[in-house]
């Protein structure tokens, strides 16, 4: 197997499709032509109404090995994954590939359609026991994650052709303009769904919410929708929506984001600056900190690119920053300024980050604020896979933000709960060394030698400056060296970075 | 002179914030084994301490362990544990020189037998009889400083805690006894963890109330009490041109030194460099 | 029987009780630090005949040491 650009050795054929070895960012071109979708007639009628999963399922002609997709903007709150999949199983279809934005622990119940017969593999992100069971060996075929941007290349390419997109929707007219904005499960934009209902052969919306004709606002527009299927509820507005997100409480997160804002203000901080705001407690507190910051020194933000938050919102709204570029929105304070504010523009995810594309928002970052897994001391970051590597997360935007932002800045703690988290080797690349530049812990940052520029701009700082090699040593020291956990030879999934070259894959553990 | 202007309360017994205790560059951490521990941790905490004390990298921070009160069952035992291991000792419930005296005496024989530099003590005056005998307390040379709380002397006196009017003769009292004797006097904890501006407010009295610093008890007061203590700019405004008026009339060999016609006395350009020197801290 | 430690996050739990010496561990890290906790438990319990059980929530080897050094003082008979 050939070894790629971050030194892991890796298959050049999954599932049996050929991909590249990872070789850099922007060090392979593409080619080709964008793919296209079934080209389709809408019959005579002015209704797509369709009163039952099964019905429609029958008429988008859905046959074993087929591949279908969903969007996570009701995150674990969603109720139409698991619906979908029951009948499809239901009605014996075998084989499917699923191919979702990403999956989450309420997704659970597809664990057994792994073994059934129903699905052969899943490529998107899982969060949680649809992870844990692949990491043991539960799916057919190899699983495939890729990054949002990374999908929606994949789509564009036809490197993953969708014959059906189930597209849950909080709100739709029975012609089939959708939006997020309104009604019980209102989740905000519908970003992610975007470039499925483009480019899938059968599109249908899924509606609990199903408003007279036409729909307003609308985020994906009725020429992309073959039929809506009203059902009772399509998620939990409890699991959709993270409740007000807080900021973390814990001293030593709350040092890590002190430490990260220090090397924002010298590294960064100018009117109209840009960044990428995050959920993750430290991340809520960067952007929280960062808009003290920005007022009390009177600077101005051109744009948050999001991950939107109250906190993002409040900031639009005070004046601190221009425009909010929203793909996810995870409180009903996003989803109210979604609506309602002309500079909270909603973004497809084709313009988030994909680098075979005319240029996405990441290119345009000064700051990125990251979390992490484990980050090692060639500043590879994993945030897949669990130190005994078990899969059990997505990789959401990581690897666009970080290549695409000026400053890369990952927050992690040095340990969690002895588990050290700078180490020699992670378990996973996720995102190459070559795009992270500052990797911030409680106990003092350290910075990529090969910037030479930040190392500057920190001279004479408070902030203890470490070698990414102390820092490792100060965790081994402070945890012990961990034992290499015991995996096989099997790969049960691969990582590809944005571009589709292969730049890990993840083993199958042993119970 | 040591500075002690934020001493960190860490629970004895619990792990995860003793072994972070050492991040947040707080002039002291203490261990708590008395009021933050229940009596059925006791032992616990006892040698959870004692092998922190060992094993955790406390950083800038000076290492106090609050032991339990020579009223109880525990005291001598939390000493034979972890003096070795610590630079101070904080002694709660202190009401007299024989207090003192007892806790010094054992201090010594555990000192003796491990073959080990004298610990510090710091009291901390929480009755009526205590503070009444302050002055005296302050005297004993294993005394560098003295800290009061303020619950169990308001309780001694049977007013509440909020409402209680005596508080700043208390502090006064600890402040001068402390003070009398060359030692450092320490004001309780501000407990409104979410009030900064408060806390600013109450550790900048503190300061001009004669202190040399308060207790905290969130890693994030830290910052903001020594803050609080650095001198303004003002201050350090006026004790540079003092020092410099020092240095004037040192080079041209005058007895007396004046700046802009005011006579400068001694204990004005001490404080000058105190002011200065402080201020030179981060 | 005999306890210390606490099931908190970042703390270890550890009981003795009388019986054929059998030694328990239960821990979240056992693919990273199952040796390592094996070894420091073999270490301080050694010639310790009882039922010894170590329930880890992500201790460090001190904590576990500590945790240890009292479960087993307690079990010898101090008592303060």
């Amino acid at each position: 197997m050939p070894i790629n650009a971050v030194g892991r050795e890796v298959p050049s054929e999954i599932n049996g499709q050929r991909f590249k070895p990872f070789a850099g960012d922007l060090k392979t071109p593409p080619e080709g032509r964008r793919a296209g979708s079934l080209i389709r007639m809408a019959p005579r009628g002015r209704s797509k109404v369709i009163n039952s999963l099964e019905e429609v399922i029958k008429k988008v002609g859905l046959e074993d090995g087929m591949t279908v997709s969903f969007h996570h903007h009701l995150r674990d709150g969603d109720f139409v994954v698991n619906m979908v999949m029951e009948t499809i199983r239901k009605m014996g279809i075998k084989d499917i590939r699923i191919f979702p934005t990403a999956l989450f622990p309420v997704h659970e119940p597809l664990v057994p359609m792994l073994t059934d017969g129903t699905i052969r593999r899943i490529e998107g992100s899982m969060n949680g026991p649809l992870g844990e069971a692949t990491s043991y060996g539960a799916m057919r075929e190899t699983a495939v994650l890729r990054s949002h941007s990374g999908r929606v290349r994949a789509v564009e390419s036809g490197e993953v052709h969708i014959d059906v997109a189930f597209i849950a929707a909080p709100t739709a007219d029975p012609y089939g303009n959708l939006n997020g904005v309104d009604g019980p499960s209102a989740c905000g934009p519908l970003a992610y769904a975007m470039v499925d209902a483009y480019h899938a052969d059968h599109t249908v919306a899924i509606t609990d919410h199903l408003v007279p004709y036409p729909a307003h606002p609308i985020s994906i527009f009725q020429h992309q929708i073959d039929y809506v299927v009203p059902v009772d509820k399509i998620g939990d507005p409890q699991g959709i929506m993270s409740g007000t997100l807080r900021i973390t409480t814990s001293p030593s997160r709350l040092k890590i984001a002190r430490y990260a804002l220090e090397v924002i203000d010298r590294v960064a901080l100018k009117d109209g600056f840009s960044f990428q705001a995050g959920a993750g407690g430290i991340s809520l507190a960067v952007t929280k900190f960062l808009g003290d910051l920005m007022r009390k020194k009177g600077i101005r933000a051109s744009f948050i690119n999001g991950g939107v938050t109250k906190y993002v919102v409040d900031m639009l709204h005070e004046g601190l920053v221009d425009v909010v570029f929203d793909g996810q929105a995870f409180d009903l304070d996003a989803v109210k300024s979604l609506k309602e504010d002309k500079n909270h523009i909603e973004t497809p995810l084709a313009m988030y980050g994909n680098p075979y594309s005319s240029g996405g928002i990441v290119n345009m970052l000064d700051v990125g604020v990251l979390g992490a897994t484990e980050v090692d001391i060639d500043f590879n970051v994993n945030v897949n896979t669990h130190s005994d590597g078990l899969l059990l997360h997505g990789i959401g935007g990581h690897q666009e933000v970080a290549a695409g932002s000026a400053l890369t800045i990952v927050t992690v703690p040095l340990y969690r709960y002895r588990v050290p988290v700078i180490r020699e080797r992670v378990t996973t690349v996720t995102t190459p060394g070559e795009v992270v530049d500052v990797v911030v812990t409680e106990h003092g940052i350290a910075i990529n030698p090969k910037r030479d520029d930040i190392i500057e701009s920190m001279r004479g700082s408070k902030v203890p400056i470490y070698d990414i090699q102390d820092l490792q040593k100060k965790a081994y020291q402070i945890c012990g060296k961990p034992q290499e956990p015991k995996i096989t030879d099997d790969i049960i999934a691969a990582i590809l970075w944005r571009d589709g070259t292969i730049i890990d894959v993840v083993y199958k553990v042993k119970k | 002179m040591k500075l002690r202007r934020t001493r960190l309360y860490i629970p004895g017994n619990n792990p995860h914030l003793v072994e972070n205790a050492g991040l947040y560059g707080a002039d002291a951490v203490i261990l708590d084994l008395e009021d933050s521990v229940p009596i059925t941790q006791k032992f616990d905490a006892r040698i959870l301490v004692k092998y922190s004390l060992q094993n955790v990298n406390f950083g800038v921070s000076e290492k106090w362990v609050r032991i339990n009160g020579i009223g109880t069952p525990y005291w001598k035992k939390d000493l034979e544990e972890i003096l070795p291991y610590c630079d101070v000792i904080n002694l709660p419930k202190v009401e007299s020189l024989d207090d003192v005296d007892t806790a010094d005496q054992e201090m010594s024989l555990i000192e003796d037998k491990n073959g080990i530099e004298p610990r510090k003590l710091v009291p901390i005056i929480e009755t009526v009889k205590g503070l009444k005998n302050a002055r005296e307390i302050a005297t004993h040379p294993r005394v560098v400083a003295l800290a009061w709380g303020g619950e169990d002397l308001t309780a001694d006196l049977g007013i509440p805690r909020k409402k209680a009017l005596i508080l700043d003769y208390v502090r006064a009292e600890i402040v001068l006894a402390a003070k009398a004797e060359k030692k450092q006097a320490l004001d309780t904890v501000f407990s409104d963890v979410r009030d900064m501006d408060a806390l600013y407010q109450y550790a900048q009295r503190a300061r001009y109330m004669g202190f040399d610093g308060i207790g905290v008890i969130h890693p994030n007061q830290i910052e903001v009490v020594h803050r609080a203590f650095r001198p303004t700019e003002e201050e350090i405004e006026e004790a540079r041109k003092i020092i410099e008026a020092a240095k004037e009339a040192e080079r041209e060999g005058k007895a007396v030194i004046s700046l802009n016609g005011r006579m400068i006395d001694p204990p004005v350009v001490e404080r000058a460099r105190k002011i200065l020197a402080l201020a030179e801290v981060d | 029987m005999v306890e210390a430690g606490t099931h908190e996050k970042g703390d270890v739990f550890v009981s003795i009780e009388d019986g054929k010496r059998e030694v328990i561990i239960k821990s979240k890290l056992e693919r990273l630090y199952g040796e390592a906790i094996r070894d420091t438990v073999e270490e301080l319990t050694r010639g310790i005949e009882a039922k010894i059980i170590v329930e880890d929530s992500g201790a460090l080897d001190w904590v576990l040491r500590a945790r240890l050094e009292a479960a087993i003082r307690k079990y010898g008979g101090e008592k303060v």
